[in-house]
């Protein structure tokens, strides 16, 4: 291991391998930070470009443009609630309040370095441990992957807004909005009247731009100013964000072995782990959530790069994609003549190794040019929102219609926008609707494909140790909080 | 005694119904394997919407469990103006929906000569409702022509072309 390791290393010092990282780096912070281009769509532009490189050099671009991406997301996310990408939902949470009350350098100030801290983890453990992994990923079977998202789905009891039964009411919409289209089981057109257009569906990041950017921008049109309505003082927030997110190391150590657990199980990712950092960093602290809270932007951002480096184990061990980046990803192995597997970990291992710490030193440079330059755009609060609104809007709408060329995804934008407006206003959570929309997909396949090999019987969820476990986790995420105040109030007399 | 509805109950009551369809239309259409996951999904939100239509008839317990919510606990999604204390100037309501009206028009005109032609007149039509001087128009429409020129640029997406019109660049 270590020979490989060295052999790794000595690979990326060699020839221009850092030039492409950077490069990689750079592309994707960028097209991380627009809603609606993302991280997969600019890899997949790039990816033909690729083939003229070294077959290490063209994977270690475009996982740089991945990690890059998953950062870059935030900083649309902190600056003007809209999430480049899905991964960077839940930085909105306390990010954009923070932004609000004119903390936004600071914001992105712990963003870059909950990130790094969160890649170094991530990146580290997996250069460590990735071998046993690959066994323990093994360990899944289909109820295993349902029972993961029903994990991250209930995490509306912990960070949904107001009253439980309303999150879930709004859970349930975010759940049979994902059913819309071609069944992925068979031919069954759902929910489409008739119309060609719903056969693929709705996109969930159409809904989440809606939900959060294009909502925000209505909400923003009944005030005037900038976004921030606090003081904004560009340099004296960056060290204070420094010192917020280095004086949460257990938030961070945390948040970051769930980001590299969920991400390595396939078709999970960094949208599922975010919301169970969040909601963790929720449960355990005990403090207030939402109104800008330093701990919450730390956690979902140490989470958030972490999975990238989790993510990396299906897709590296077995060829399975954990989400679109990572198709991508694979895309440009299997076009650069890495083929995927066993042997990845084993002959090739040194390979493998170059990348991950390819990934590590990316980290470094996400560090400075978060903090040197991204944190410089907070200024952008400063601003007179009436100037901000048009521009936001053409991106967001404009943009919705590159991710898939359907004018469904544009009307879903509007519709959401406007829909998220009217939700908020009421105190219904879109977090919520969020999470349905992000999860149900991954939630359907998994229960049919459980319920076909049990032939219908809901035993299978408790068939396994595996299986029990995460069972025992989602009735304790249920009714771990009301149990523990009836014992406490039981003590307490 | 004379209840009063609020918005959360015309919320609601728009949850039941549309749950209500989809659940309807999910046990009556789809194949038994197909329709699991709908009828779970919309099952959920009638649920739901039901039990809140229903609160006041709710068990105590049942009521505290799934209704009363801590405010210790509560997320706020976002930071409301008016209670952090700030002095946001709010305008009149209806800008919002005026704003509704031009990004569906937008939309519209978008549709008609794709987006990269659109959002010159869009910008243009904002700047006029919003009192833009010159130097602004310019400007902002300039930004905005930009990002989506980008798009227009570095991708294959039809984006300069409408079902009507259009012109590659």
């Amino acid at each position: 291991m270590i020979g490989a390791l060295n052999e790794g290393i000595s690979i990326i010092l060699a020839g221009d391998t850092l030039l492409w990282l950077a490069l990689g780096i750079m592309i994707g912070i960028v097209l991380g930070a627009i809603p609606g281009v993302g991280t997969s769509l600019g890899m997949a532009i790039l990816l033909p470009l690729t083939a003229p490189l070294e077959g290490q050099d063209a994977i270690i671009l475009l996982a740089a443009i991945y990690l890059g991406g998953n950062y870059g997301g935030s900083v649309a996310a902190i600056l003007i609630n809209a999430p480049g990408t899905a991964a960077a939902a839940a930085t909105t949470l306390d990010g954009y309040p923070m932004s609000r009350k004119g903390e936004a350098s600071r914001a992105l100030a712990i963003s870059a370095v909950a990130s790094t801290l969160g890649g170094f983890i991530g990146i580290g453990f997996l250069i460590l441990i990735s071998p046993i992994v690959t066994r323990i990923v093994l360990q899944f079977r289909s109820q295993d992957y349902f029972l993961v998202a029903l994990v991250g789905i209930l995490m509306i009891t912990l960070i949904a807004r107001g009253p439980l039964i309303k999150g879930v009411a709004v859970g349930g919409l975010g759940l049979l909005l994902t059913t819309v289209g071609t069944s992925p089981l068979g031919l069954e057109q759902r929910y489409t009247f008739g119309t060609v257009y719903l056969f693929d569906g709705l996109n969930f990041v159409a809904i989440l731009i809606g939900l959060f950017a294009v909502s925000e921008m209505y909400k923003l049109m009944t005030e005037s100013g900038g976004i921030s309505k606090g003081e904004f003082e560009l340099g004296n927030e960056i060290v204070p964000g420094i010192r917020d997110a280095l004086s949460r190391p257990k938030t961070i150590v945390k948040s970051s072995l769930i980001g590299i657990g969920v991400g390595a199980i396939p078709g999970a990712g960094a949208s599922i782990s975010t919301f169970i950092a969040y909601g963790e960093a929720v449960r355990s602290s005990g403090e207030e959530f939402g109104g800008g809270n330093p701990t919450g932007v730390a956690a979902v951002e140490a989470c958030n790069n972490s999975t990238v480096g989790g993510s990396m184990i299906p897709t590296f061990s077995f060829g399975i994609p954990g989400g679109a980046a990572t198709a991508v990803l694979l895309g440009g192995m299997l076009m650069h003549g890495l083929v995927p597997g066993p042997q990845l970990f084993d002959a090739d291992l040194h390979v493998t190794y170059s990348i991950f710490f390819a990934l590590f030193l990316g980290n470094f440079l996400i560090l400075a040019v978060g903090l040197l330059a991204i944190t410089r755009v907070g200024i952008v609060t400063q601003i007179d929102t009436k100037y901000i609104i048009p521009v936001v809007l053409v991106v967001a709408l404009s943009g919705s219609y590159m991710l898939r060329t359907n004018w469904v995804d544009v009307a879903t934008v509007l519709f959401m926008g406007i829909f998220g407006y009217y939700l908020r206003e009421n105190d219904w959570s879109v977090i919520a609707l969020v999470l349905g929309a992000v999860l149900g997909g991954l939630m359907e396949s998994n229960l049919n494909r459980a319920l076909q090999l049990s032939d219908g019987s809901f035993d299978i969820f408790v068939s396994r140790p595996l299986s029990i476990a995460l069972t025992l986790m989602c009735f304790l995420i249920l009714f771990g909080g009301p149990i523990k105040r009836k014992i406490s109030e039981t003590v307490g007399g | 005694m004379v209840r009063e509805y609020s918005n959360d109950d015309l919320i609601a009551l728009v949850f039941l119904v549309v749950g209500a369809l989809a659940f309807y239309e999910a046990y009556t259409e789809f194949p038994y394997e197909e329709g699991v996951f709908p009828m779970i999904a919309s099952g959920i939100m009638v649920f739901a919407a039901a039990i809140w239509l229903l609160r006041s008839f709710l068990p105590g317990v049942i009521y505290s469990a799934l209704i009363e919510f801590e405010e210790s606990r509560e997320i706020d999604e976002l930071v409301d103006d008016a209670s952090d204390g700030t002095e946001a100037e709010t305008e009149e309501q209806p800008a919002m929906y005026k704003l509704i009206l031009l990004s569906g028009g937008y939309v519209g005109v978008a549709y008609l000569i794709g987006f990269l032609w659109a959002t010159p007149v869009f910008v243009t039509a904002y700047g006029l409702f919003r009192k833009f001087d010159l130097k602004n128009h310019v400007v902002i429409n300039a930004i905005a022509f930009l990002v989506v020129f980008s798009f227009a640029f570095f991708t294959t997406v039809p984006i300069d072309q409408g079902a009507l019109w259009g012109y590659r660049v």
